[in-house]
């Protein structure tokens, strides 16, 4: 396994084989098997597997919603047992809240966490405007395409400078010319705030384009088939994704999925 | 709003949103018309007797001659629907949250719910003149009783309802039950609740005519016994026109609330 260190060498996130069966009346069901990985402060660390190989099982326990069966999460040196308040969540669904208009969705965290002034109304109105929704302030999600809405609830997740962003497929319900603007935005805002940002994705350009560290997994149960460190510079242009360098790692990720048989022609 | 313009059709969405509304209004308002008439000329030309089923002039006739009795008795079925039903809205949501909150509240009272609501109300009316007497307090209850199932089913609905995820993610950002109840289910049940209120709000008057049947003498439940009962048909049905009348104000009264309340919802945004 790859152990070169990206910016603070302090792990912010580590996983020492974490695995998860879910019990169902109709039997059990093994999602995870012993996943072990770390990476560190501000780094962005993607997961890219085929869909039902348990990345959002992973995720679920990152962010403490869902128990994991074994293994251990340590976050910041502390082991997770519980939610975390201290962390950004945004899924494939946008989750806003349809009854609030676009700021006093994003300060929702604000609000639950007694921190509701001024200052962080500035920040919130800071955030929507460098994710280019900031003319939107006052609009209902009804009134907003699927892109400005999943930028809202980015806002909305990075409001209270999380110790770690944990995104779940957040662009895969997106046009391909709406992800590839919200790719540039969000590794543009992630290098800006230096939140340590855990992306989880099955695309595999998406994830090389990202990312510090890709950990490539297996299908169900999910395994880790790779972890490959990206050293290309950042802030990356969109046009990286035709340099040498870029399709040589696209390569790698490919070709582990057909010898998995995940992508057999 | 108003100043949005469409500019496929060059209206505003205001002046396109009238328009539509006449349209929408229209066709309802039309085969209302063409009903009354139909009826006004069967009976007219059958020469069906007054005491059998009167013509709808000679309703409206009714209406007018005794227009200061009827309102005053509409004004006493009104005080105990609204009342009744006010009670009912503030009960069944307050149960309605404490059987989403709690897995035992639910089983506990759901069985009773579920009773309350089988039983025959119409047949247990005669009850109330034994158990609480005659006079407003026993239509009221009625009222209570006969809305309150539909509030509390349809409040409960709307507080499951909510996304597990969003769940999730505003517990994940510290949320405890009170402010997960508060700021996320209650309002996501807006819609659910609303619909209550609709169908409560079309039932109160029907409750409290059915209140006024047994255990009163004013109200137009009791206008409508007494006019039954000396063959004044036409009075009869003037006080079933005033009944419906309120219902119908009642339903639209909740409707404009809840386009004020709700206008994220979908289905306040037209289109359907
Ligand atoms: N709550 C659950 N109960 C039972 N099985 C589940 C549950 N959640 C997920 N699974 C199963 O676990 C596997 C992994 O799911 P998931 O983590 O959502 O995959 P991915 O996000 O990679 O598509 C799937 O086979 C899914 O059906
Ligand atoms: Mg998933």
């Amino acid at each position: 396994m790859n152990s070169l260190s990206i910016g603070d060498t302090r792990p912010v996130v580590e996983l020492f084989g974490v695995q998860k069966t879910y019990v169902t009346d109709t039997g059990n069901v093994r999602a995870l098997d012993p996943v072990s990985f770390g990476f560190e402060k501000g780094a962005i660390l993607s997961v890219v597997g085929p869909s039902g190989c348990g990345k959002s099982t992973l995720l679920r326990i990152l962010a403490g919603i869902d128990p994991a069966s074994g293994g251990r999460v340590v976050i910041d040196g502390r082991a997770i047992t519980g939610p975390v308040p201290d962390m950004g969540i945004v899924f494939q669904r946008d989750l806003l809240l349809d009854w609030r208009n676009v700021i006093d969705n994003v300060m929702l965290p604000a609000e639950l966490a007694r921190r509701n002034d001024g200052e962080m109304r500035a920040r919130a109105i800071g955030l929507l405007t460098e994710l280019g929704v900031g003319d939107f302030l006052n609009r209902f999600p009804y009134e907003l395409s699927g892109g400005m809405r999943q930028r809202v609830a980015i806002a909305r997740a990075l409001l209270l400078k999380p110790s770690l962003l944990l995104l779940d497929e957040p662009f895969s319900a997106l046009d391909a010319m709406t992800r590839d603007q919200m790719n540039v935005i969000l590794q543009r805002l992630q290098q800006h705030e230096q939140v340590s940002t855990l992306l989880i994705t099955h695309s595999i350009a998406e994830a090389v384009y990202l990312s510090d560290r890709v950990v490539v997994m297996s299908a169900r149960p999910g395994r880790v088939l790779d972890v490959i460190d990206i050293e290309m510079p950042k802030p990356r242009p969109l046009s990286i994704r035709e340099e040498p360098e870029f399709t040589a790692i696209a390569r790698r990720i490919r070709v582990l999925f057909e010898k998995e048989g995940v992508l057999a022609a | 709003m108003s100043a949005i313009i469409d500019t496929s059709s060059g209206l505003s969405i205001a002046a396109r949103r009238r328009r539509k509304m006449l349209r929408n209004a229209g066709l309802p308002i039309a085969s209302a018309l063409v009903g009354l008439i139909l009826w006004e000329l069967l009976v007219r030309t059958l020469e069906v007797p007054t005491y059998l089923l009167p013509a709808p002039t000679a309703i409206v006739e009714a209406l007018i001659a005794r227009w200061s009795f009827l309102m005053t008795n509409l004004g006493y079925t009104a005080l105990s629907a609204v009342s009744g039903f006010t009670m009912a809205l503030v009960l069944g949501v307050v149960l309605g949250i404490a059987i989403a909150a709690s897995p035992l509240v639910d089983r506990i009272v759901y069985p009773w719910l579920v009773i309350s609501h089988a039983v025959p109300k119409v047949v247990v009316a005669p009850l109330l003149l034994v158990w609480i007497g005659f006079g407003i307090k026993s239509g009221i209850i009625f009222v209570v009783f006969f809305t309150f199932f539909t509030i509390v089913v349809n409040t409960v609905m709307g507080l499951k309802s909510a996304d597990p995820d969003l769940l999730h993610l505003v517990r994940s950002m510290g949320a405890g039950p009170m402010k997960v109840m508060w700021k996320i289910k209650l309002p996501n049940a807006l819609p659910n609740i609303f619909t209550g209120i609709k169908l409560g709000a079309t039932l109160a008057p029907v409750g409290a005519v059915i209140g006024e049947f047994v255990a009163s003498n004013r109200g137009l439940g009791y206008v409508l016994i007494q006019a039954v009962g000396s063959m004044s048909i036409d009075l009869a049905f003037a006080a079933v026109f005033l009944v419906s009348a309120f219902g119908i104000a009642a339903w639209y009264t909740a409707e404009l609330i809840e386009k004020k309340c709700i206008p994220w919802h979908a289905s306040q945004r037209g289109q359907h």
